[in-house]
């Protein structure tokens, strides 16, 4: 809006709408009075400073609309606390109500009845195949059979299939209770490359049923518009002033921003059988550096971050098998992560990151959300 | 070898052709340069717009006075002049938001 004229002219007009409103002409006497006159009365008012600051007050106004659309499928016959995240989010109704965000549940046996269907039609498994050698064709270099590839793409076909089915617009799988399912042994994959491959379309996607960290990877992603890292924190407390390391199989491909060119990755397989498609990275063979990590503590209402720098990477060139690509980094200023992973204590494991300092854009998108920010540096 | 380099020596251009399956799009995986990540039916978020009604108030003055709020006595005519040109410069203002944003 561009105010003109007294005050409460202005807060008439905006008061017809009851929508968010951003005054363009910036900080002045007048703004300032609509502003406070507006939010006294409950109505959020915004005074970009200049026009660079109004684009970002609407991408982070675009952001809380997109995080509050978010429709999570999850797969599971155990539901929550997930067997390994257990310090994820487990209140799907206090996220509806938090957010607007929807969790849905769906049973193994549909999963396995989408599986057995994709598997029995010859045109999807003739996609699998296809999509298996794109993907297989654009490795740098390949430690899997291709044949376990089209597995895992007919893994994702089910799964884009029932996120179809379900409008859902975000995936997670609770790894261990899929596991002992012994479907994927049956069907010989992994949920690896399925996340790379939605998160590289946008899609939020995280391991293990954990929406603690699956939901701070959106918030990442719709500030940084790039595909995100997530995995495991390990502690050396040895490695320079104190390293942490970040580590599962499942890289971005396009994590310098989904306009950019994606790296270069290689696949390789989970489990000593040779099965399990997964892609690697090398974190440390890209320009960027600088990193930013969150997660959300298990109420849902504090997020902590990481302005943090890569220091190391591991997975490249490396057959070893389950969860190996990793991302070691520190505080950019601290040059430790120390308080980063005692203050984790309170807010869990898994940790996306993407590319790139975005810390103050996330903690600006936290608090229109509502949620309480720790940035650790 | 790198993706890049793959695609350059032309083999994976012959499968990539035609590998648009069931709107997956698998032959631009990796390759989008749009800035929004491809579909595949799938309501992405990156799909949905904050749609922006811009507002602009503009006040005209039905005489010309001057006083304690007004310093200038203009003409109806002028004010309703100024309005246009800020009018215009607010249309300027619209075409320069990221496509992201619905106007």
């Amino acid at each position: 809006m561009t105010p003109y004229g007294c005050s409460i002219s202005n807060y008439q007009v905006v008061s017809r709408y009851n929508k968010p409103v951003v005054l363009s002409w910036g900080p002045g006497c007048r703004s300032v009075d609509v502003s406070a006159y507006c939010r006294s009365k409950g109505i959020e008012c915004y005074i970009p400073d200049k026009v660079e600051d109004i684009n970002q007050i609407f991408t982070l106004l675009k952001a809380r609309k997109n995080f509050s659309e978010t429709r999570i499928l999850f797969p599971t016959d155990w539901k929550w606390p997930s067997v390994c995240s257990a310090a994820g989010i487990n209140e799907p109704d206090k996220l509806r109500e938090q957010f607007g965000i929807e969790l849905v549940t769906i049973s193994y046996e549909e999963l396995s009845k989408e599986m057995d269907r994709i598997k029995s039609d010859n045109g999807s498994r003739q996609d699998a195949e296809k999509m298996a050698d794109t993907v297989y064709g654009g490795a740098s270099r390949s430690f899997i059979d291709k044949k376990y590839v089209a597995n895992s793409m007919e893994f994702y076909q089910a799964v884009v299939s029932l996120m179809k089915r379900h409008n859902c617009n975000s995936f997670t799988i609770e790894c261990f209770e899929f596991c002992t399912s012994r479907l994927p042994q049956k069907w010989n994959i992994t949920p690896c490359l399925v996340h790379t491959m939605l998160k590289d379309m946008g899609i939020p996607s995280a391991c293990e049923g954990d929406l603690g960290g699956l939901l701070p990877m959106h918030m990442l992603m719709l500030l940084s518009n790039k595909s995100p890292h997530f995995g495991n924190m390990f502690y050396y407390p040895d490695q320079g002033k104190g390293t942490m390391a970040v580590n599962h199989s499942v890289p971005g491909i396009k994590m310098n921003g989904y306009d950019k060119p994606g790296l270069p990755y290689q696949l390789s397989h989970f489990v000593n059988s040779g099965w399990g498609t997964k892609v690697i990275v090398d974190f440390m063979k890209n320009d960027v550096k600088d990193v930013t990590v969150a997660r959300m503590n298990p109420t849902g209402k504090g997020i902590l971050v990481l302005k943090g720098i890569l220091v190391d990477s591991k997975g490249w060139d490396d057959e070893t098998i389950g969860c190996h690509d990793i991302a070691y980094m520190v505080g950019k200023d601290s040059g430790t992560a120390q308080e980063f992973v005692r203050k984790q204590a309170d807010y869990g494991n898994h940790l996306p990151w993407v590319y790139g300092d975005y810390s103050e854009q996330l903690v600006k998108l936290a608090s229109l959300l509502g949620i309480d920010a720790e940035v650790i540096s | 070898m790198y993706r890049r380099e793959f695609i350059k020596n032309g083999t994976i251009a012959t499968i990539t052709g035609s590998a648009i399956i069931n709107g997956l799009y698998m032959n631009n995986l990796f390759e989008s340069n749009t800035g929004i990540p491809l579909s595949i039916d799938i309501p992405s978020p990156y799909l949905s717009k904050l749609a922006v009604k811009p507002v602009m108030t503009a006040m005209y003055h039905t005489a010309v006075w001057e006083g304690p709020c007004r310093w200038k006595g203009e003409t109806k005519e002028e004010e309703l002049k100024a309005a246009a040109i800020q009018f215009d410069s607010l249309r300027l203002f619209n075409l320069q938001l990221p496509g992201c944003i619905q106007v």
